[in-house]
């Protein structure tokens, strides 16, 4: 019989698949649940599956939603043909804490990377692009990380812009440390990044 | 900036602690100003007190590219923590651990205790290696060539090893296209985004290694005239690309490179065109030292070019490099020896380690170590008075 009970087991194996968790911090959350067998598991999957339930993609821009659409999206004081591209749903947490920003999103959910075989296709780059000729949109700030694969995908989508008229597209740039992530700036790099965001329409 | 001006600091290492590398359970270590001989015999573990004190000005082994590689075969954690003396800034504790607990092995830097990037200690200790595989530095392949010049590059105040990083990257990002195209999973829209990265990045790489390539050449000769009388004939020059014209391709002509070779390259799935092809080319009479050059005229070349990277960290990065010297001063002879240290000596340096078999008395007399340590089975005894 093995040590630890198959259904344990799996549970550490659950706690594994999280970023930054490894075999042995899996297995102190997995008998961490075990210790307050009474009230955390209930808990914990009990807002597991309220999450699954509830949350699904915004239609419009791809963020997280309760519902057909998110906050953002439906909310009418946005300025609806401003677009900001952004690789992940933490991203639009960030833009939103430096109050600069004050039209919609597109979410990602990645980066073009050949090495994890994501290409156009997989980030839906022909939706993006729809979207942008479908809702009127004038402008395009590409906030993707200033990373080979975020900058990869701003080239990507700046030229597959390239060919609509009146859409402006311009790049977050100036302020963002390199080898940063959007998600991890502060308020204020975040502002002055916006503020001198460069022109790619050209 | 010539050779001999003074540094506006000194940053020195004074302190080393070893825990589970490479042979070394725990090692504990001052290492004074000036000369420290390190002598013991084969697999002791001299070059791994070297490669441990390369790590810390490196944040990676010269060595091995894996980090497990470096770690003691039986343990789950390893550490290599120095302390700087820099002067009026007071002291800095760099730590580089490698932390197996968890399954993968994951390293971790760490500056007065704080975790940082790369970047934020790449610098603080200039560090020279040198070990007897660059005597094959004139004679080798241009990938040993390339990391000589990469590694002084990485030291240097400025973008350098940023852009090495991404241009590594967006290469390495292209070929796995290249490869998916060629094997009929990708149709390659992306590719053309790839090409731009990798164009954008290769023109900064070419044009960090150029001015390493030409500043380095503006002491080579003086240092090379001390160990050759060829030294005026002798040049150092930059194959960008592999061009050996030394003609820089412009951005249209990469581009246009990249597409005449991309049916070749999609077959390959690998790019063939790029700074991974640069070279450093050695001439004497114009002619590639390589054939040309005897085997004392390439050992002299080495020593000159080593001389030059010491003299170029000791001009951009406000304190003189400190020197490794990996088993390599018994494979030349007296008078080369004697003319290299004399060389290397205080400002250019303040801190060499050398490391020897035994302290030989040739070795003693031209070296003259400030101080002398012996190491057995991983442990270090000083044998100072």
């Amino acid at each position: 019989m093995p040590l630890i009970p198959p259904s344990v087991d799996r549970l550490t194996r659950a706690f594994a698949k999280f970023p930054g968790i490894g075999a042995k911090t899996a297995q102190r959350l997995a008998f961490h649940c075990l210790k307050d067998i009474d009230t955390l598991p209930g808990e914990l999957s009990e807002a597991l599956i309220a999450v699954k339930g509830a949350i699904g993609h915004c239609r419009i821009c791809g963020f997280i939603a309760e519902g057909e659409s998110c906050e953002i999206c439906s909310s009418p004081g946005r300025d609806h043909h401003i677009l900001c591209v952004v690789e992940h749903p933490l991203d639009v947490l960030a833009i939103e804490r430096s109050g600069e920003f004050h039209g919609v999103y597109h979410v990602l959910w990645g980066a073009l990377s050949p090495i994890d075989g994501i290409g156009p296709e997989q980030l839906g780059i022909d939706r993006l692009t729809k979207r942008v000729m479908d809702d009127g949109i004038t402008e395009v700030m590409l906030a993707t990380d200033p990373d080979v694969e975020g900058e990869t995908t701003a080239q990507f989508i700046a030229e597959a812009l390239a060919a609509r008229p009146g859409v402006r597209v311009s790049r977050l740039a100036y302020g963002l440390p390199v080898g940063a992530d959007v998600e991890y700036a502060d308020a204020v790099t975040v502002a002055r990044a916006i503020a001198g965001r460069r022109d790619l329409s050209q | 900036m010539h050779r001999n001006a003074p540094a506006t600091v000194d940053t020195l290492l004074t302190e080393l602690e070893l825990v589970a590398f490479r042979n070394m359970n725990r090692l504990q270590l001052s290492i004074p100003r000036g000369i420290t001989l390190i002598t013991g015999a084969n697999g002791q573990g001299k070059t791994n007190i070297l490669e441990a004190v390369a790590t810390i000005g490196l944040t990676k082994s010269p060595r091995s590219a894996s980090l497990r590689e470096s770690m003691k075969w039986d343990a789950t954690y390893s550490r290599i923590r120095g302390v700087l003396d820099t002067g009026e800034r007071g002291l800095d504790e760099c730590i580089v651990e490698i932390d197996a607990r968890e399954g993968m092995p994951r390293k971790r830097l760490l500056l007065n205790g704080e975790s940082v990037a790369a970047s934020a200690l790449i610098g603080r200790l200039p560090t020279v290696l040198f070990t007897p595989d660059h005597l094959s530095l004139v004679s080798g392949g241009p990938e040993e060539r390339r990391r000589f010049l990469d590694i002084v590059l990485t030291q240097l105040p400025g973008d350098g090893r940023n852009d090495l990083l991404r241009y590594s990257r967006s290469l390495l990002q292209r070929n796995h296209l290249l490869r998916a195209m060629r094997d009929g999973t990708s149709d390659g829209m992306e590719l053309p985004a790839f090409t731009e990265m990798c164009i954008a990045s290769a023109i900064a790489v070419m044009a960090h290694r150029q001015r390493v390539i030409s500043e380095l050449a503006g002491a080579f000769t003086d240092h090379l005239s001390a160990f050759t009388p060829d030294a005026e004939v002798t040049a150092l020059c930059y194959a960008p690309c592999g061009r050996e014209s030394g003609q820089f391709p412009t951005r249209e002509q990469f581009l246009s490179e990249m597409h005449a070779r991309l049916s070749r390259d999609v077959a390959a799935g690998s790019t063939s065109f790029g700074p991974h092809r640069d070279d450093l080319l050695l001439s004497i009479h114009s002619r590639p030292a390589r054939s040309v050059a005897s085997q004392g005229q390439r050992r002299s070349i080495v020593l000159a070019l080593l001389l030059s990277s010491v003299d170029l960290l000791r001009n951009h990065t406000e304190t003189p490099p400190l020197l490794l010297l990996d088993d390599v001063l018994s494979e030349l002879d007296a008078d080369r020896q004697e003319r290299f240290l004399e060389r290397l000596r205080a400002p250019a340096t303040s801190q060499i380690l050398i490391t020897a078999t035994d302290a030989a008395d040739d070795l003693l007399r031209l070296a003259r170590p400030d101080h002398h340590l012996t190491v057995r089975n991983g442990e270090v005894s000083s044998t100072d008075d």
